[in-house]
C-alpha cells in the first residue's frame, strides 16, 4: 500500500512541476534562440561578461543565454552540453579552450543537433568539416607576437640600453601545438623586437630559442644587452625565485611576462625598495580593478607597476560568437566555412596598452554599454550578413574605435 | 467483525499478497520506468523520444547500471555500499594515469578492472575481518577514496587523448562492456549457488549459517563481483570526456543507490533481489534527470526531488516480508 502511495506522490510532484515549468519564449518577431555557454572566467570579468551577453548580445540577436558554472576540464564541458541540449539550447558558445574538449564538444553537438563554436586559438583538425561546427575564434597567436613586439619597441624607445627577463610561460613547443601558441608568439614578438633594436646576433635560431626548455641566458652578441628567459609554467614559486635571483644579481630591467603578471609584482617590487632600480613591467591583463591599479599605481622609484598591459577585451571575444551561431541558426553557416566545409580560425588582435589614460579609454570599450567595442549595431551587422574577417579588422582599428566610440 | 470488516480484511490481504510477490516488486520498476518515459514523452512533446535523446540517455544510464549491476550482488546480502561511486571514479584516475605511464589501452582496461576488484576486495576484508559493519566501512571508504583522488589530481584534471577515448567509444565498449558484465552477473546470481547463497544469506544470515552458507567468503565475492563493475564502470567513465578531474562523476555514489531503489531492489536484501535492478533503475534515474530538466526545471530542484524520491522508496521499502524471522543486526 505504501508503494502505491508513494507511486502516487511522485506522480503529483510530477504533474506540478510539469506546470510549473515555463513555456518556451517566443518574441513576435520570431523565434528567440536559445544558445548554451560554457565559460571559464569568474569573479569581476565574468560578471562583466554576463552582464553585456545579457544586456546588449542577447537582445541585439534576439537570443536567451544558459550560463554553465565555471567550467574546468572536459568533463565538466560534458556535463554542461547534457544540460544545454534537454533545455532545448539550439547553439553552444565553448569558452574551454582544451583542444580535447573542443573536439569531444564539437562532436557532441554534431550528435545532438546544436550549432557549436568555441572561444579558443587552435582548429580542432578531427573534427573540422562536422555540419553543426562553426569553427573558433580567440586571441591571434600572431596578434600577441605583433602586440608584445610593439610593446617591447615602447620600453625601448628611450634609446638606453635595456636588458630583459622572460617568462615565457608555456612557449616551448607552442608553435606545433604541445604548448601554448600565445606564448611561443609573444616570446617570438619580443626576441625579434631586441634583436631589430639593437642588432643582435643570436647563436641559435628564435625558435630553438624558444623551444629551450632550461631557463638560462642566451647569447646576444652585445655584452651590454642580455636576455634571459625562463620556460615553464607548473612551478610558479620556482619562477618568482629566479626572478628574485636575476633582477637582484644582473643587470636585467624589463620584466616580460606571456602570461598575468601579477604573480611576480610584489617580487619586483622588493627587488626595486632593495636596490633603487627600476624595472619596467609588461604583461598580459585584463580590463579590471588589478590593472587599473597597475597603471594608476606608483611603485618605490615612483614610475607606474604596470608599464605596458597587452590585453584582449572581454567583449570582443565574447560578442562574435553569437552573431556567427544566429547567423547560422538563421540558415547562413557557409559563409564562416572554408569552400570545402571545414572550419576557419578567427583572430583577435590583442590591445596594447601604455598608460593609465589609455587604459581608462580602452576600459570604456569593454564596460560601458553606450561604447562596447562590439555593440548592438557591430552585431547587427553580421546578422546582416557583414564580412566577420572586416568586422574583426575594423574593430581591431584603435583609431577608428576610439574615433567612432569615445570621439576622440 | 462485521461483514464490511471482513471484506476490507480480505482486500488488505490480497494486496499485500500481491506487493510482497516477488513478481510484483520485479514488474513495478519497469511499469514506473515506462510510465515516466510517456509521461516525459508527452510533457516534453516527444522530444524525450527522439533517438539522438534515448542514445544519450542509454549512454548515461550505463555507467550507472554498470556499477550498480555489481553493487546488486553486495544489496543481496542485506548490506549497503555507499562507496561504488567513489571506487569507481578513483579507479578511473588511477586507470588514465596507468594509460599515460604506458600509452597502452589494454593494459589500462586491464588495469581498472584488477584495481577496482582489490579495492573492494579490501573493503570486504575489513568488514569480515574487523567485524565492521559493510555500512560503516563504505562510509570511511568514500571519504578516503575520494581524498586520494584529490592528491593524486593535484587540482589539475588528467586526461587520455581524443581519438584512446572515441576509439573505445566507436568500438562499443560503452555497450558491450555493459553486456557482457551484464550476463556474467545475471549467469552467477541466477543459475549458480554463489546467487542463490548471497540471497540466502540475504534473506537470513542466521538460516544460511545453518546451512552451510559462511557469510564471510560470500560477503567477499559479491564484493569482487562489484569491483568488477566498478572496473569497467571507471572505464566508462574514461570514455564520457577522456577526461578526469575532482568534480568527474561526484554524483555517481547518489545516482547508484537511487538507481537500486529505483529499480526495486529491496534494501533488505534476500530472495527478492534482482540483479536487472541496477540497469533498470539507472535508466530511470537518467530519464528523471533528463526528463526533469528539458521541462525547464531548476538543476537544484530536481537534486532536491531526487532526495525525496530516494526517501520515499526507502521509507516504503521499510516494510518487511512477513515471512522469515528477521535478520541480525
Amino acid at each position: 500500500m505504501k508503494k502505491i502511495i508513494a507511486l502516487m506522490l511522485v506522480c503529483v510532484l510530477s504533474v506540478s512541476l510539469v506546470f510549473a515549468g515555463g513555456a518556451e519564449e517566443k518574441t513576435t518577431s520570431g523565434k528567440t534562440w536559445k544558445i548554451g555557454f560554457a565559460r571559464i572566467l569568474e569573479g569581476e570579468t565574468w560578471e562583466q561578461q554576463k552582464t553585456y551577453m545579457e544586456s546588449t548580445v542577447g537582445p541585439a540577436l534576439n537570443c536567451t543565454f544558459v550560463f554553465s558554472e565555471k567550467i574546468q576540464d572536459a568533463n565538466g564541458l560534458r556535463d554542461f552540453l547534457e544540460q544545454c541540449y534537454a533545455a532545448g539550447c539550439d547553439a553552444v558558445f565553448n569558452a574551454l579552450t582544451d583542444i580535447n574538449a573542443i573536439t569531444m564538444a564539437a562532436r557532441l553537438c554534431q550528435d545532438w543537433g546544436m550549432y557549436y563554436m568555441s572561444n579558443s586559438s587552435a582548429i580542432a583538425t578531427d573534427v573540422a568539416k562536422l555540419e553543426y561546427n562553426l569553427g573558433h575564434l580567440g586571441a591571434s597567436p600572431e596578434g600577441s607576437s605583433v602586440a608584445y613586439k610593439k610593446g617591447i619597441e615602447h620600453l625601448l624607445s628611450d634609446g638606453k640600453d635595456h636588458s630583459i627577463y622572460i617568462f615565457s610561460g608555456a612557449a616551448v613547443g607552442g608553435a606545433t601545438g604541445t604548448g601554448a601558441a600565445s606564448h611561443y608568439y609573444a616570446t617570438y614578438g619580443m626576441l625579434e623586437a631586441m634583436q631589430e633594436h639593437y642588432g643582435l646576433k643570436y647563436s641559435k635560431s628564435i625558435d630553438e630559442i624558444i623551444n629551450t626548455k632550461t631557463p638560462g641566458e642566451i647569447e646576444t652578441g652585445n655584452p651590454n644587452i642580455k636576455i634571459y628567459i625562463y620556460a615553464g609554467f607548473t612551478d610558479i614559486p620556482g619562477a618568482i625565485k629566479s626572478v628574485q635571483t636575476q633582477f637582484q644579481t644582473g643587470p636585467y630591467d624589463i620584466f616580460a611576462a606571456v602570461a598575468s603578471y601579477s604573480m611576480f609584482s610584489n617580487a619586483i617590487d622588493a627587488v626595486e625598495k632593495s636596490t633603487g632600480k627600476n624595472i619596467k613591467i609588461i604583461g598580459t591583463a585584463a580590463i579590471e580593478k588589478q590593472t587599473a591599479t597597475g597603471f594608476s599605481t606608483l611603485d618605490s622609484t615612483g614610475d607606474s607597476v604596470l608599464s605596458v598591459g597587452v590585453i584582449n577585451l572581454t567583449v570582443e571575444g565574447t560578442g562574435w560568437i553569437p552573431a556567427v551561431l544566429v547567423q547560422a541558426l538563421n540558415g547562413n553557416s557557409a559563409s564562416f566555412k572554408n569552400p570545402d566545409g571545414s572550419v576557419r580560425f578567427f583572430g583577435i588582435e590583442p590591445w596594447v596598452i601604455k598608460s593609465a589614460e589609455e587604459y581608462e579609454n580602452i576600459a570604456k570599450l569593454d564596460l560601458s554599454p553606450e561604447t562596447y567595442v562590439i555593440g548592438e549595431k557591430e552585431l547587427q551587422s553580421i546578422k546582416d550578413g557583414a564580412s566577420l574577417e572586416a568586422s574583426i579588422r575594423s574593430t581591431g582599428d584603435l583609431e577608428t574605435i576610439f574615433r567612432n566610440k569615445l570621439g576622440k | 467483525m462485521n461483514e464490511m470488516e471482513k471484506k476490507n480484511l480480505t482486500l488488505m490481504t490480497k494486496v499485500r499478497k500481491i506487493t510482497e510477490s516477488r513478481y510484483f516488486v520485479q514488474i513495478l520498476p519497469v511499469v514506473f520506468l515506462l510510465a515516466l518515459f510517456a509521461f516525459f514523452t508527452v510533457a516534453t512533446d516527444g522530444r524525450i523520444a527522439q533517438l539522438r535523446t534515448v542514445k544519450m540517455l542509454a549512454e548515461q544510464a550505463l555507467i550507472v547500471g554498470t556499477v550498480a549491476t555489481g553493487a546488486a550482488f553486495i544489496y543481496s546480502t542485506n548490506n549497503v555500499n555507499i562507496s561504488m561511486g567513489a571506487t569507481t571514479v578513483m579507479t578511473a584516475t588511477l586507470a588514465v594515469m596507468v594509460y599515460n605511464a604506458t600509452g597502452s589501452v589494454t593494459m589500462m582496461i586491464v588495469f581498472s578492472v584488477l584495481f577496482g576488484v582489490a579495492v573492494m576486495l579490501l573493503s570486504a576484508i575489513l568488514s569480515t575481518l574487523l567485524h565492521i559493519k559493510v555500512m560503516f566501512v563504505t562510509i570511511v571508504a568514500m571519504v578516503l577514496f575520494k581524498a586520494i583522488q584529490d592528491v593524486l589530481l593535484n587540482g589539475q584534471s588528467l586526461s587520455v587523448p581524443y581519438e584512446v577515448y572515441s576509439g573505445l567509444s566507436n568500438k562499443g565498449f560503452l555497450y558491450f562492456g555493459f553486456a557482457a558484465f551484464l550476463i556474467f552477473s545475471v549467469v552467477i546470481f541466477n543459475f549458480t549457488r554463489v546467487g542463490r547463497g548471497m540471497k540466502m544469506i540475504g534473506t537470513n544470515r542466521t538460516c544460511a549459517g545453518m546451512t552451510g552458507i559462511e557469510y564471510s567468503p560470500y560477503l567477499t565475492l559479491a564484493f569482487a563481483i562489484a569491483g568488477i563493475g566498478c572496473g569497467i564502470g571507471a572505464i566508462m567513465v574514461i570514455i564520457r570526456s577522456g577526461t578526469i578531474g575532482s568534480t568527474t562523476m561526484t554524483s555517481l555514489n547518489m545516482d547508484v543507490l537511487l538507481a537500486m531503489v529505483l529499480g526495486g531492489m529491496s534494501i533488505f536484501g534476500g530472495s527478492k533481489s534482482f540483479v536487472y535492478s541496477g540497469i533498470i533503475g539507472s535508466l530511470t534515474v537518467c530519464l528523471l534527470n533528463q526528463g526533469l530538466i528539458m521541462i525547464n526545471v531548476d538543476v537544484t530542484i530536481i537534486q532536491g526531488i531526487r532526495g525525496l524520491l530516494f526517501l520515499i522508496l526507502v521509507a516504503t521499502a521499510q516494510q518487511r516480508p512477513k515471512i522469515l524471522p528477521a535478520p541480525e543486526g
